[in-house]
């Protein structure tokens, strides 16, 4: 047996037009009528009726109508071509401003008084740079044993950033800047 | 006798061979004026695709205004069914026409093959998106495009007419396949719109009764077309 469901009997009205109507076909046929009369009401079947009569005898569109459209998809829309342009101008503008960075960079840190020179600088000057040291400073509580999950990433990021604000500092120092 | 003779092979000559020499002769004349019109508009169109690719805003805007009300009328709004619908789908095509036009390589086809290929696209994006019964399913859209590229005539008019021909035969066919009473509603109301009561009197029924047999009618045709399209699909 099987489980695909019967197709619904046709109603009497597909093979005779002048079959008595429902109540449904009746308020149904009114609604039809009245968005027919008005565009504003909505109605599927109506629109089917607009679209049949659209396919068989298309109305062109308005001149001002169509102007309008052009307008705004010609002010609107980027050319690819342009689009390209400016992502390539983008691009190439950050590039050589890395390139700047980088060279100017290394033109600083050749301004920069090497170690050897700070020596020479004398005590003073290095006095002022943070020392090199150890990083037991920064850990007061005991290693925990056996390390807890992410304790080692904890304890490293902590070095990382005290090191990283020492960097900075002897950068500032050496640049007269502090 | 001979004079006679070659009397009647002149008169036969002015009056037969000629004319139709010189009338054969004016339609080769006409032939290739109008070919080299043709040649001077394609030249014309190529420019202006050119100086449209480089980015002129204005000859974009030229190809629009020349190739877009044909396409509205006879590719868009028949197969969207709506005219706000079918406005919405050609400032579409402009839009993916002005970021793709790089894409378009000049073939001596025109640019009206590659334009009407892109507005059946986004035809068939919108009838996708609205699962709403118009006359074109998705799979003739669909299958439309397939072929667009290498059936859409060069000649915009020729192209034109052709949709248009193509839909009112798909009209015909949906229409022939309902109740013959059903399809003369439709017809007079819906494709002539005459006014309800006219129809009404010319069908032998009350308005009210005839709202009933439009009704029946557009009920009717949905059926049809939906069969049918379950049958292609």
């Amino acid at each position: 047996m099987s489980d695909k469901p019967k197709p619904l009997p046709e109603p009497a009205w597909l093979d005779d037009p002048d079959a008595p109507p429902s109540e449904e076909e009746k308020i149904a046929s009114a609604r039809l009528r009245d968005a027919l009369g008005d565009p504003k009401i909505p109605n599927a079947d109506a629109e089917l009726a607009r679209a049949l009569s659209l396919a068989d005898e298309p109305r062109p569109l308005a001149e001002e109508e169509h102007r309008a459209i052009v307008e705004r998809s010609l002010a609107t829309a980027k050319p690819r071509g342009q689009v390209i342009r400016v992502a390539f101008g983008v691009a190439t503008a950050v590039a050589l401003a890395a390139a700047a960075v980088l060279v100017l960079g290394r033109l600083d840190m050749a301004e920069a008084p090497r170690a050897a020179d700070m020596r020479a600088a004398g005590p003073v000057r290095i006095a002022s740079l943070a020392p090199v040291r150890s990083t037991q400073e920064l850990f007061d509580e005991p290693f925990a044993k056996p390390l807890s999950r992410g304790a080692a990433s904890a304890r490293i990021d902590r070095i990382a950033m005290a090191r990283a604000g020492d960097l900075r500092e002897n950068r500032f120092a050496m640049w007269g800047v502090r | 006798m001979r004079g006679a003779r070659s009397g009647i092979v002149t008169a036969a000559l002015s009056i037969f061979i000629l004319p139709a020499v010189a009338e054969r002769d004016d339609a080769t004349k006409r032939a290739r004026d109008q070919e080299r019109a043709r040649e001077e508009t394609r030249d014309e169109e190529r420019g202006l695709v050119s100086r449209a690719q480089a980015g002129d805003k204005q000859a974009m805007g030229e190809l629009f205004q020349r190739f877009g009300p044909g396409l509205y009328r006879s590719v868009l709004l028949p197969r969207l069914g709506s005219e706000a619908a079918a406005k919405d789908a050609l400032g579409e095509t402009y839009a993916k026409v002005i970021t793709r036009i790089h894409q378009f390589t000049w073939q001596n086809v025109g640019f009206y093959p590659w334009l009407r290929t892109v507005a059946l696209r986004v035809a068939l994006d919108q009838l996708r998106a609205r699962k709403r019964l118009v006359v074109w399913e998705e799979d003739d859209v669909a299958r439309e495009l397939d072929a667009a590229a290498t059936t859409t005539p060069i000649d915009q008019q020729v192209s034109d007419r052709r949709d248009r021909d193509a839909v009112r035969a798909k009209l015909t066919r949906a229409l022939e396949q309902i109740h013959p009473r059903y399809a003369r509603a439709v017809r007079l109301r819906v494709l002539e719109e005459r006014p309800r009561e006219e129809v009404a009197q010319m069908l032998e029924v009350t308005p009210a009764t005839f709202d009933v047999l439009l009704h029946r009618a557009i009920g009717a045709l949905k059926k049809k077309m939906s069969e049918d399209a379950e049958v292609e699909s």
